[in-house]
This record gives C-alpha cells, sequence and structure tokens, in this order.
C-alpha cells in the first residue's frame, strides 16, 4: 500500500470501514505523515459525540402545550373555513331572489309582431329601486322571498299550462308584414295643401289693393 | 415499524393527550440531542425542537404506518434545523463559543478537541455540518442522511469528506495535531 492508497482507504475506515484497520496501520508503522493522519481518524472515531443532553420536565411539558395548542388553532381554524364557505353558501342562495329584482314591475308582454314595426322612441323607464343587499335584509326578507316566489312560480306554471291547453294553435306569422304607416310622416305635406286656397286668396287681394294706389310723376330734372 | 408506535400515533390522531406526551417523552431525547448538536446553541435548540414536535403533530396524518417512525421524525428535526441554520447563515451576527454545549467529562485532550471541531463545524456549509453530526454524532448511516437531505448518497460522501478536511485544516491551524504530509483524498 502506497499513501495514496492510503488515503483513500482512510475515507473507507471513516466511513465505518472498521475492517481496514489493520492493513493501514500496516502502512502507518512505516510512513510517519500517514501514522498521524491514523491517529487523527482515531480519535475522530472515538470521540464521544453522543452524548445525551439533559432535558427539563418543564420543557416537555412546554412541548406538549404548545402541541396541543396549535391542535386546537388548527382545528378551530378548520370550523372557521367551514363556517365562511356554509355562509357564503347560504348568502348566495338568499340573495338569489334579491338580485333578480323580484320588486320590478311586471310588464305586459308587446305585440308578437313589435319588432318588425318602426315605432317611436319610448320614454326611458325609471331605474328599478336597488335591492338591499345586507346580510341582515336576506336573512329578514330571504325565506319570505322564497316563499313568493316559490308560490309566484307555481301559479305562473299552472296558468301558462290551462292558457296553452285553451289556445288556439299558433300559426305562422307572415313571411312579411305591410308596415304601418306613419301619421306624423305626411304631416308637412298635408298642412301646405290644406293652406294654398287661403295663401293664394291673400296674394289676389294684396295685387288689387296695389292696383288702386295712385301711380307716382316722374319728376324731369332741371337743365 | 413498532406496533406500539402505530397504536399510540393513532391515539394521538384523537386528540389524547397522554398519548402525545407519551411521544414527545419517547422521542424528545434525540430530536433535542439532534438539535442542539445542529445548532450548537441549547435555547436555539429548544426552540427548533419545540417546533419540530409541532410539526410532527401537525403532519401525522402523512406519516406512513409501514414505514418506522423514528427515521420519520428525525427526517423532519433535521430539515427544520436546516431551514434553521440557512436562516441565521443569511444573518451573520456575532455568537457566542460553544461553552453551553455539553463537553466530554473526559480527558482534556478530547474535549479541548471537541470544541475545536464543533467550533471548524460552525464555518462549514450548514449541509456538511448536518451529515458530519448525525453521521458521527448520531451514528446515523449514510442512507439516513441521504433521505434526510434528499440527496444521493454519492453527494453526502463528497460533502463528508469536504467537511472532514475543513475540520482537519482548522485543527492543523490551531495546532490541535501536527503538519501531516498528505491530505485525505
Amino acid at each position: 500500500m502506497n499513501c495514496h492508497d492510503f488515503a483513500r482507504k482512510l475515507e473507507t475506515y471513516l466511513d465505518g470501514g472498521s475492517e481496514l484497520r489493520p492493513a493501514l496501520a500496516d502502512h502507518a508503522g512505516q510512513c510517519p505523515s500517514c501514522r498521524e493522519q491514523l491517529a487523527w481518524a482515531d480519535r475522530l472515531l472515538a470521540l464521544p459525540f453522543a452524548e445525551p443532553v439533559t432535558i427539563h420536565p418543564e420543557w416537555t411539558e412546554q412541548v406538549v402545550q404548545a402541541v396541543l395548542r396549535d391542535r386546537r388553532l388548527r382545528r378551530r381554524r378548520r370550523w372557521a373555513m367551514t363556517l365562511a364557505a356554509a355562509a357564503c353558501l347560504l348568502l348566495a342562495l338568499l340573495a338569489q331572489p334579491l338580485l333578480r329584482g323580484t320588486g320590478q314591475p311586471q310588464t305586459e308582454p308587446g305585440p308578437l309582431v313589435a319588432e318588425n314595426q318602426p315605432s317611436a322612441p319610448k320614454p326611458e323607464p325609471p331605474p328599478p329601486p336597488l335591492p338591499d343587499l345586507t346580510l341582515g335584509s336576506a336573512l329578514r326578507f330571504g325565506p319570505t322571498s322564497l316563499e313568493a316566489t316559490r308560490n309566484f312560480a307555481s301559479e305562473a306554471a299552472r296558468q301558462a299550462s290551462s292558457l296553452t291547453a285553451a289556445a288556439p294553435p299558433i300559426r305562422p306569422a307572415p313571411r312579411r308584414v305591410d308596415p304601418v304607416p306613419d301619421p306624423m310622416a305626411d304631416l308637412g305635406r298635408n298642412a301646405s295643401e290644406g293652406l294654398e286656397p287661403v295663401v293664394r286668396s291673400t296674394r289676389r287681394a294684396f295685387d288689387a289693393w296695389l292696383d288702386l294706389l295712385p301711380m307716382p310723376t316722374e319728376e324731369k330734372p332741371g337743365l | 415499524m413498532s406496533a406500539d408506535d402505530v397504536r399510540l400515533v393513532k391515539r394521538c390522531q384523537r386528540d389524547d393527550p397522554e398519548a402525545i406526551r407519551e411521544l414527545v417523552e419517547r422521542y424528545q431525547g434525540e430530536v433535542l440531542g439532534l438539535c442542539v448538536r445542529l445548532l450548537g446553541d441549547r435555547h436555539e435548540a429548544e426552540d427548533v425542537a419545540q417546533e419540530v414536535f409541532v410539526r410532527v403533530f401537525r403532519s401525522l396524518h402523512r406519516w406512513d404506518s409501514t414505514r418506522p417512525l423514528r427515521p420519520w421524525i428525525m427526517t423532519i428535526a433535521v430539515n427544520r434545523c436546516r431551514t434553521f441554520l440557512a436562516r441565521r447563515r443569511k444573518r451573520p451576527e456575532v455568537r457566542e463559543d460553544l461553552g453551553n454545549v455539553p463537553a466530554r467529562s473526559g480527558g482534556d485532550g478530547d474535549g479541548e478537541l471537541l470544541r475545536e471541531i464543533r467550533q471548524a463545524l460552525e464555518e462549514v456549509r450548514p449541509e456538511y455540518r448536518i451529515a458530519f453530526v448525525l453521521f458521527h454524532e448520531q451514528g446515523r448511516p449514510y442512507e439516513f442522511i441521504a433521505q434526510a437531505l434528499s440527496r444521493p448518497v454519492g453527494t453526502i460522501k463528497t460533502w463528508m469528506h469536504r467537511c472532514r478536511q475543513a475540520v482537519l485544516e482548522r485543527l492543523k491551524r490551531r495546532g490541535m495535531i501536527s503538519e501531516v504530509g498528505h491530505e485525505l483524498p
């Protein structure tokens, strides 16, 4: 074994290869430098590192209390998260009828052909009142709104079914619908035609009055 | 894997305070010992060891009951210490000598050598230090260290070699061992 082999095997010895000790010692007996290294390795391996640490009972108690506190906290946090999720879900369910605007006035359905007719601009309807979206109002009016919505829906369904049964079968709409004449469109022309005789008579009377007037005499300028 | 450990863990999961106390008492010596060796400060070690137990109980449901409990707990302890060492390394501060680490009650030479080695370990990378402490002081095999540090065994052996060289260099500088002609491979 040369010094290079010794250094390589010394590492293995330090890693737990105690069976290499005799061979290492053989070489170390001939080489002072390697002997120093083997001595250092032996000391390192023999060092009593793993001395047990003293543990105070207070520290143990402190650890146990910290663990229990952490578990309580996490359990409480889990509950809070679950409750928050449930509250969000409930709030969404309760606020749904309010957000749909159940308080808006019902509008009559327009004629089926209304979309084909040019119509006059309608005045803007007043904006619907904003629903009260607070949790208190949702909780206060939520059950009532839900009940009213449910009643309205069932009544509407009942009426729809009876109307459907009584109504004649719907015929398909004509492909082309004549537009309804706009009463304001010919207003100007009708007015001018109606006023024409009056205008003509007035012009004739004015001409006659002009004829009655004396004609002015022309004066010759003096030389 | 110990059936006793499995029963104890199940009781802990039912929030049995006595079971929690029993588990802490069963492993506190090893955990605190490792923390003291790795961190070199008793107070810091106690804080980190407490955090280790909190995390152990927090993730007890993730423990694979077909595998032994002890290495799992020690892995958590190693990782907490590693995080702490990395954090401490980022904020360098004047620390006292490792006088509060219990020294060997044996001969003066051993005690002095131990102190020098621990001082040398303070100056190396935390990973080297952890590997050294786990191997030489805690007697853990390379496979355990590799698993705890999430590195291949070959990397751990390289770290160990470099760490020993760093320790040896310091000991030579301090005159603890005579200058040798060859270095470790």
